[in-house]
């Protein structure tokens, strides 16, 4: 039952990164009027919301690469996968629900731990789930302490909120724990979400793919031949 | 000096190609005209070509004769309605430029060989329902008109066809029982039929019983069981016994009275599964009896026997192989013996020169068949993957078709008579007539192949006399028909005549101008639009790799090599310049091949010494990042420069200290080079960036990307080179300045290259270098206010990286940003194989992705997962492959897999290997034997022999085990999604190798498994830098990804302006 239940629930997160970012962004973009109401300041939150999710294109973009002929060779962003949101005791609702979007816009799987703003969970997870985002893909996780929920099987990344002193009590937390290399995306401009504005901030939550294709596997290489 | 200058002849043209019309030019020595092939391996095109043109310029009177028989010829071809017949049909009707055409030789390409039903149902739905086809279909007809081409007329059993039915609402029919087994049952029979256009007979008693008419007519015949090249020892005794079957049966086929007689063509590839330049005693050892035995046997039964061209690496030892059997008594008075030249090599003209003398100094005349050749895109592709220094063949086709009458003119010269026998091979028309116009006699024969252009020859037949052979594959349609449709796709340029030829809507006036016309037309005789191989990347030069297969660059590489060899090396710790001679820890670095061999000595740092060089480099910081952008690119190209003038060094160096073989080595030296040049762009490109935006509270900022600082570099010893390399200048293009750690196994080439670094202008102060192991790259990593890590290397050492560089650190000085950790580590790879792919190709690159580099690369293949119908087969072929991998001295040219990097790896893959011989669920299929020489040598080497065991799940591997062992897992077609769940499950996620024919297929699978290099229908090694950015993810990796265009970037922070 349990292995069905995972099977089920990986299977979920599967179809929401393979949607493309632009589906995503559809999504995140009807949540986010209710989402900034959470902040206590919705303008600033709608600022950054939208910065986030205009950038959608950047994820959903395949770059060509130039090379030897007969093969085809592409580079695209792809979810990393398991992403634990943490607004630490004084993290404000802003930059946390904003690695939260963000976090989902790329297409992660996304367990939110903010203990000291357990409403603003609730209410968060509930309007995404208003919008259309399945439950597998967002849940909330306060109820354990934060370094307990570090050690998670598969954790991908932590995006957290807080001091630089936080940051760095989580990334030594996290580095004692095995398996993957969990990266630790941090903001700590809590009001001015300055690390969040950043152009390569949203390629912190993607892996890089590539995909390479043998286009003359069958013989022939029209694009070539076209050439001659 | 650069490479290309020391590797490649600097005059490789020896003689002008007028010289030939004079009688004495072939009276040289064989031996001195042989020596003048080899330098024109990728001589320049224009310069070449230029001096060929004059051979193949036609006089007025001879463009004129041409242009005259090419218009008879053309419209008495059209005229002719019963013209268009077999392969000719499928071309017109489904020509290769169009997506149809090429979906319908892909799926004859592979649905023959699909042994089970959801597969073969599986590709019938990929290729059918992606393209157009009704416009194929014509609705004036009530009935299926393209039927008859391609074998759909069974299918009115399908869906019922009759007078009324209209093309597009028979497909809409047929889409909608896709997956039944009718359709299957008639894709598979009209796949039947299209093999029987293909192939003249699946036996050679049918080849000679539907040969007959033809023979009636007039033809001769050359038979050839061609397919795909022997890759198992198994493999080529079965050719050899079909070749020698052939020879005997082909004795009693009859042609008419005046015509040459039959001959059977024979493949070397097909004779011996390791027919290469760097295999040249096996080549001349036991393919060169084989190839004595079917002479024998051919002379006894008087039946010629013609060697077929191949692709242009071999052909160098193809010639010595072919001397070799022409000078054997065994031929001696004997004309049988024939040879296949390709028009479009550069070196074609300069090997009929040879040949002529030879024939002429031994006294036996050759017959030599002229080709346009049908490797041609294969041969572009190649040279570029491998950088070389330019094409073995001409970038135009009106090039070949010059090239080929410079040949057929002195072909056909009149002191070449009774010297060599010319067979011309083509199906255009204007070749053809051009052939016939330049000869002042009828001692030649035209050749052409089975299926195509039957009305042009019955005429040519008919009217002028002249003998005409066709080439005709004989043999099952299950091996020969992927290969031949493979070899029409490739070349599709010389169809392109064809189509010409019978579309009645194509003007005659354009099949009648000359090539020469052609060619001189355009401004360059080259053409533009395939850049050179070092150019493919455009402004940024690729890195030269000498062609090894090339005796005019292997000689002069080989022996700068050697020159190197009996040297010794020293590596210390440099710091702010000075180099650490005090270090007590002295290591002598002795070859992994030969511990005779001593290397050099390592002076190994203490701990202490790192803070020296984290300190030295902090203090370097500022004056690296005043250091403009263009200025650092200017200096990473600079070491590129240098990198390539000690080629020779480095590639010594990676034989002896790191046990790599020669391919390898040039790889890894090429990747270094790579990493320079495109870091060098990278650098520059992103100083130019500027991110202008309103932050939150509506202000307007502007940044710029600026160094983080100082980032400590651990690389590995797998790629002591490439990755040491790639590191650090990734970091210096940054502006960071760089404390580097590299393998200790591996100290001595890392030493050679820091000093290469220095010299190319790093200042001393940018980069320090520490030698030593893993307590001293501890003492690194838990450095305060270092910026970072950049490690390659395994999982296991990556987390304490983590931990050391996350934990006792004095938080203070990490209060701007945690430092970051870009580790690419180990992987668990898999390569997905379905019943559809070619198992050929899958074994080949199974085993160069699990076993090349002794499997010691990160993206190495560790478990072939095969889909259970066509498991055994593929096993019983990769057992064969396996057991012709050279093991042994890295040195050797010969050699396949050297030996693994110490006795520490070797112990860890040998218990794997006890406990697998142990373990119930799992089984040895396959270990190669070590050479001989090496085996003497063992016990002071570090071999493993590659070995192959099939295990009954993934788990029973117990992760990762880095050298040459490939696993193999049977799955069922059903499956494929609890497989790629199994290999997601491992955690890892490097690469992933696919081999299918379904699109779909593939793309699902590469959607669904999470790595970070997907390669389809390839071997899944070798990632070129800014073409295959490559590292994974989960335990694979952080990424981003070396050779990519995020890597520098993420080693700089966005700073306001």
């Amino acid at each position: 039952m349990a292995t069905e239940f995972k099977k089920n629930h990986a299977k979920i997160c599967e179809e929401w990164r393979l949607l493309s970012a632009a589906d995503r962004a559809a999504f995140l973009q009807a949540a986010s009027p209710r989402l900034a109401l959470l902040t206590g300041n919705t303008n600033k939150a709608m600022r950054l919301f939208l910065h986030l999710i205009e950038q959608a294109p950047k994820l959903d973009e395949v770059m060509t690469m130039n090379g030897a002929t007969g093969e085809s060779n592409e580079l695209y962003l792809d979810a990393r996968g398991k992403t634990m949101v943490i607004g630490t005791e004084e993290a404000q609702a802003l930059p946390v629900l904003g690695q939260m979007v963000a976090a989902l816009l790329a297409g992660n799987e996304v367990i939110l731990h903010y203990p000291s703003q357990p409403e603003i969970c609730i209410e968060a997870v509930d309007i995404l789930y208003t919008a259309g985002i399945k439950e597998d893909v967002i849940s909330i996780a306060n109820d354990s302490q934060t370094v307990i929920l570090l050690h998670i099987d598969s954790l991908a990344q932590v995006a957290a909120v807080g001091t630089p002193a936080d940051m760095q009590n989580l990334a030594t937390e996290l580095a004692k724990t095995d398996g993957i290399l969990t990266q630790v995306i941090a903001v700590t401009d809590v009001s001015g979400c300055r690390e969040m504005l950043a152009p390569d901030y949203l390629y912190r939550f993607v892996t890089e793919r590539v995909k390479t294709v043998n286009t003359t596997a069958i013989g022939g290489n029209a694009s070539l031949l076209e050439l001659v | 000096m650069p490479p290309i200058e020391q590797f490649t002849p600097n005059n490789p043209i020896l003689f002008s190609p007028a010289e030939l019309l004079n009688p004495a030019y072939i009276e040289q020595s064989p031996a001195t005209l042989l020596s003048r092939v080899s330098p024109l391996y990728s001589v320049d095109e224009d310069t070449w070509l230029g001096q060929l043109l004059p051979l193949a310029k036609p006089t007025e009177a001879e463009k004129q004769a041409i242009s005259e028989q090419t218009t008879k010829l053309v419209t008495h071809v059209r005229q002719n309605d019963k013209a268009v017949k077999m392969v000719d049909s499928l071309l017109l009707e489904y020509s290769l430029d169009t997506q149809e055409g090429v979906l319908l030789m892909s799926l004859a390409e592979a649905l023959i060989r699909v042994p089970d039903n959801a597969t073969a149902d599986a590709l019938i739905q990929d290729k059918m329902s992606v393209a157009d086809w009704k416009k194929h279909l014509k609705d004036n007809n009530g009935f299926i008109v393209n039927a008859s081409t391609w074998g759909l007329m069974m299918t009115g059993r399908v869906v019922s066809i009759d007078k009324s039915t209209t093309a597009s609402g028979f497909l809409d029919r047929m889409t909608k029982k896709m997956g039944e087994p009718v359709i299957r049952a008639a894709m598979q029979k009209a796949m039947r039929i299209m093999g029987h256009q293909f192939v003249l007979g699946e036996t050679i008693e049918d080849a000679n019983r539907n040969s007959q008419p033809y023979r009636k007519k007039g033809y001769t015949y050359s038979f050839d069981m061609l397919g795909e090249a022997a890759i198992t020892n198994k493999d080529a005794e079965k050719y050899f016994a079909d070749y020698l079957h052939a020879i005997k049966a082909t004795a009693g086929i009859k042609v008419n009275e005046g015509m040459p007689k039959p001959s059977v063509s024979i493949k070397l590839s097909a004779l011996h599964p390791r027919y290469e330049a760097t295999q040249e005693a096996q080549v001349l050892g036991l393919l060169r009896q084989r190839c004595l035995l079917l002479i024998e046997a051919a002379r006894e039964v008087d039946v010629d026997l013609s060697i077929d061209a191949e692709e242009a690496d071999r052909l160098e030892i193809s010639l010595k192989l072919f001397e070799s059997l022409y000078r054997d008594p065994l031929t001696a008075g004997w004309d049988g013996l024939g040879l296949v030249v390709q028009g479009y090599s550069k070196r074609a003209i300069a090997i009929f020169a040879w040949l002529a003398s030879l024939s002429r100094e031994v006294g036996d005349r050759i017959p030599l068949r002229l080709v346009k050749g049908a490797y041609w895109d294969t041969e572009i592709k190649l040279a570029q993957q491998k950088g070389l220094s330019g094409y073995p063949v001409w970038t135009r086709k009106e090039g070949t078709d010059c090239a080929y009458l410079a040949c057929a003119r002195f072909l056909l010269s009149e002191h070449l008579r009774g010297l060599i026998w010319p067979q011309f091979a083509t199906h255009n028309a204007h070749t053809l007539a051009s052939v016939m116009t330049m000869s002042t006699h009828r001692d030649f024969e035209f050749q052409r192949l089975h299926g195509m252009g039957d009305a042009l020859y019955d005429h040519i037949l008919q009217t002028y006399q002249i003998p005409v052979r066709i080439y005709a594959p004989v043999g099952a349609h299950k091996d020969l028909l992927p290969y031949l449709v493979r070899r029409l796709l490739e070349n599709g340029a010389n169809s392109s005549f064809v189509h010409q030829l019978l579309d009645k809507s194509y003007p005659i006036e354009k099949l009648t101008v000359h090539p020469y016309d052609k060619l001189t037309a355009n401004a360059t005789l080259h053409n533009p639009q395939i850049p050179l191989p070092l150019d493919i990347y455009g402004a940024r030069r690729a890195s030269f790799g000498p062609n090894i297969y090339v005796e005019s660059q292997w000689i002069p590489f080989k022996a700068a090599i050697d020159s190197h060899l009996t040297k010794t090396w020293s590596a210390t710790s440099i710091i702010a310049g000075v180099g650490d001679t005090a270090a007590q820890n002295s290591q002598q670095v002795r070859a992994p091949w030969n511990h005779n061999v001593l290397v050099g000595q390592a002076h190994f740092a203490e701990a202490e010494l790192a803070q020296q060089a984290v300190s030295a480099a902090i203090a370097g910081q500022e004056d690296w990042q005043q250091v403009s952008a263009a200025e650092r690119a200017g200096i990473l190209r600079r070491i590129a420069d240098l990198y390539e003038e000690n080629y020779a060094e480095f590639m010594a160096l990676c034989q002896l200290e790191a046990g790599k073989t020669m391919q390898d080595s040039i790889d890894e030296i090429r990747e270094a080079v790579d990493f320079c040049r495109f870091y060098a762009d990278e650098a520059e490109r992103l100083a130019a960036e500027v991110n202008t935006f309103t932050d939150l509270n509506g202000k307007t900022i502007s940044q710029r990307l600026q160094a983080r600082g100082t980032f400590v570099c651990i690389s590995p010893w797998n790629f002591p080179l490439a990755i040491y390399t790639g590191q650090i200048v990734a970091a210096l293009a940054a502006g960071n300045t760089v404390v580097a750690k590299p393998a200790e196994q591996t100290s001595l080439i890392a030493h050679f290259a820091a000093q290469l670094m220095y010299q190319a202008g790093v200042p001393n102060s940018a980069l320090q270098l520490v030698i030593g192991g893993g307590e001293v790259g501890g003492a690194l990593t838990s450095a305060d206010n270092i910026s970072g890590v950049i490690f390659t290397g395994s999982t296991q050492t990556a987390q304490r990286i983590n931990q050391s560089l996350n934990a006792e650190r004095d938080t203070a000085s990490t209060s701007v940003e945690l430092p970051i950790l870009i580790a690419e580590t180990g992987g668990q790879n898999a390569m997905i194989v379905d019943s559809t792919a070619l198992p050929e190709q899958v074994v080949k690159d199974a085993v160069l992705s699990a076993f090349g580099s002794a499997g010691q690369r990160c993206s190495a293949c560790r478990i072939l997962c095969v889909q259970e119908d066509i498991a055994d087969g593929i096993i019983e072929l990769l057992q064969g492959h396996m057991a012709e991998l050279v093991v042994g001295n890295p040195l050797s040219i010969t050699t396949d897999v050297g030996p693994v990097i110490d006795q520490e790896a070797k112990e860890g893959l040998d218990r794997h290997i006890a406990r697998m011989e142990a373990e119930p669920t799992a089984t040895i299929i396959a270990q190669t034997a070590l050479g001989a020489e090496a085996a003497s040598e063992q016990a002071l080497a570090t071999y493993v022999l590659p070995t192959a065991i099939e295990v009954k799940s993934i788990d029973v591997i117990a992760g990762e085990h880095f050298g040459p062992i490939l696993h193999v897992l049977r799955y069922k077609a059903g499956e494929m999604d609890n497989l790629i769940d199994a290999i997601n499950a491992t955690g890892f996620g490097l690469t992933l190798g696919i081999h299918t024919r379904i699109e779909h297929m593939a793309e699902h699978i590469e959607r669904r498994a999470m790595v970070g290099n997907t390669y389809i229908n390839r071997n899944q090694i070798g990632a070129v830098v800014d073409v295959q950015p490559f590292g994974g993810c989960g335990l694979s990796g952080t990424g981003p990804k070396a050779g990519g265009p995020h890597y520098v970037a993420r080693l700089m922070r966005w700073q306001e302006a």
